[in-house]
């Protein structure tokens, strides 16, 4: 529905076909604040990419559920997820780390937890960069190793990828190079359409115009090789 | 040349008996068994980077083994950084070929079918030759053959169909996510 011609809204993202396939639903746990931005529309887009559906506690928009409902929800719904515990680090004047991301990993191990059929169990995938100290925030992880890279995106979009693309419900994927290629395009779209929507992107807008894109690189792929 | 060699718990026996066939052929064959731990994955990464090429053993019930996995994805990371580097897919009786393989290239990828794992001389033999580039494709993928098989293992060309199905899941995700706007 449109709420004036600048402010316009989207209804729940997550119902419909979507909610009935988690086997292609991957929950991205990852800070989406202006310094990590990059990085978390480089793992959104790879994950298209790859197959996979997003879901993010973004999509949520405003609607009257509480946000841990709709987060859970979410990860309730997708099979798979990824988790960058790159701002479980102290802070700001008063060095606090930021535990949402902890928060939601565990809900994630909880999922995987209650699954008993081992084919439907959730899997997840932990990031952090190189020389973070996650084992001093969260030392309960210890034996879960993480992948690591080096908090840039031409690193963290190979990791991403390997990973998808040897999950059970996988299908053939482009290679990193080619979506590192079209991630400016990605970015430039999302850009428009922040524009468009008055800074309230919903986010079934920014998956569309991912598949889009993903769509259109099938008959142009480059050359192999990161 | 030195040879990457990928494996789960359940093919120890086969991989271990492949190492030794290939070793007599000349060729070095990296292999450890697996534990998840960061040392060996360490080592692992490291092996796989240092490797000419990298085999992928996949036997009738693999795909779950955590070490195996990790390998898989350390092994598509290698060839994408490093077109190069080959990656041999080698199938035991029985298994099937995990979908990652399509994704390690866009252009031809030869595997190795293996028929009797007793005979690993044979086996050898057909992955020294096709990772050395030297040997052909014997046969299609997925053709049966009436006559009595006169090998105990043969090289195959993988097929690269897979562009079609990923388009058919963006479709499919495209379909359900218009389907929320108003």
């Amino acid at each position: 529905m449109v709420d004036g011609a600048r402010r316009k809204v989207r209804e729940h993202f997550g119902q419909g076909k979507l909610a009935s396939d988690p086997s292609k639903a991957v929950f991205i746990n990852c800070p989406y604040d202006s310094d990590f931005e990059e990085t978390f529309d480089a793992i959104v887009f790879a994950t298209v990419c790859c197959g996979f559906t997003p879901r993010s506690a973004l999509e949520s928009g405003s609607v009257a559920e509480s946000r841990m409902d709709r987060i859970v929800g979410s990860i309730f719904s997708s099979k798979y997820s990824i988790h960058d515990l790159s701002r479980c680090r102290g802070e700001g004047s008063e060095q606090l780390a930021r535990f949402n991301m902890p928060l939601e990993l565990g809900i994630a191990m909880a999922r995987r937890y209650m699954t008993t059929n081992k084919s439907k169990r959730h899997d997840w995938l932990l990031l952090v960069p190189d020389g973070h100290v996650y084992l001093k925030v969260v030392s309960d992880l210890a034996g879960f190793d993480p992948m690591r890279y080096d908090g840039k995106t031409e690193s963290v979009v190979p990791r991403v990828m390997s990973w998808l693309a040897t999950r059970p419900d996988a299908v053939q994927t482009p290679t990193p190079k080619a979506v590192l290629a079209e991630l400016p395009r990605f970015h430039a779209e999302k850009a428009r359409l922040q524009k468009e929507w008055g800074g309230n992107l919903p986010w079934a807008d920014l998956v569309i115009a991912a598949i889009e894109i993903s769509e259109s690189m099938s008959g142009n792929e480059p050359d192999p090789g990161i | 040349m030195d040879i990457f060699l990928s494996y789960s718990s359940a093919d120890r026996k086969v991989a271990e008996g492949l190492r030794e066939e290939l070793g007599r052929q000349g060729v070095t064959v990296w292999s450890d068994p697996g534990n998840s731990s960061l040392d060996w994955r360490g080592r692992m990464e490291d092996g796989i980077r240092s490797a000419d090429a990298i085999l992928v053993l996949v036997g009738p019930r693999d795909g779950t083994d955590e070490a195996q996995q990790l390998t898989w994805r350390a092994a598509l990371e290698a060839v994408w950084q490093d077109p190069s580097k080959r990656l041999v897919p080698v199938l035991l009786k029985g298994a099937e070929l995990p979908t990652f393989v399509h994704s390690a290239s866009s252009g031809e990828i030869q595997a190795v079918q293996v028929e009797n794992s007793r005979d690993l001389r044979s086996a050898a033999q057909a992955i020294s030759e096709v990772v050395s580039g030297s040997r052909g494709v014997d046969r299609s993928f997925g053709v049966s053959y009436e006559e009595p098989r006169s090998r105990s293992a043969f090289s195959f060309s993988v097929p690269q169909n897979g562009r079609e199905e990923r388009l058919a899941r963006l479709s499919e995700m495209k379909q359900a996510v218009e389907s929320l706007k108003p």
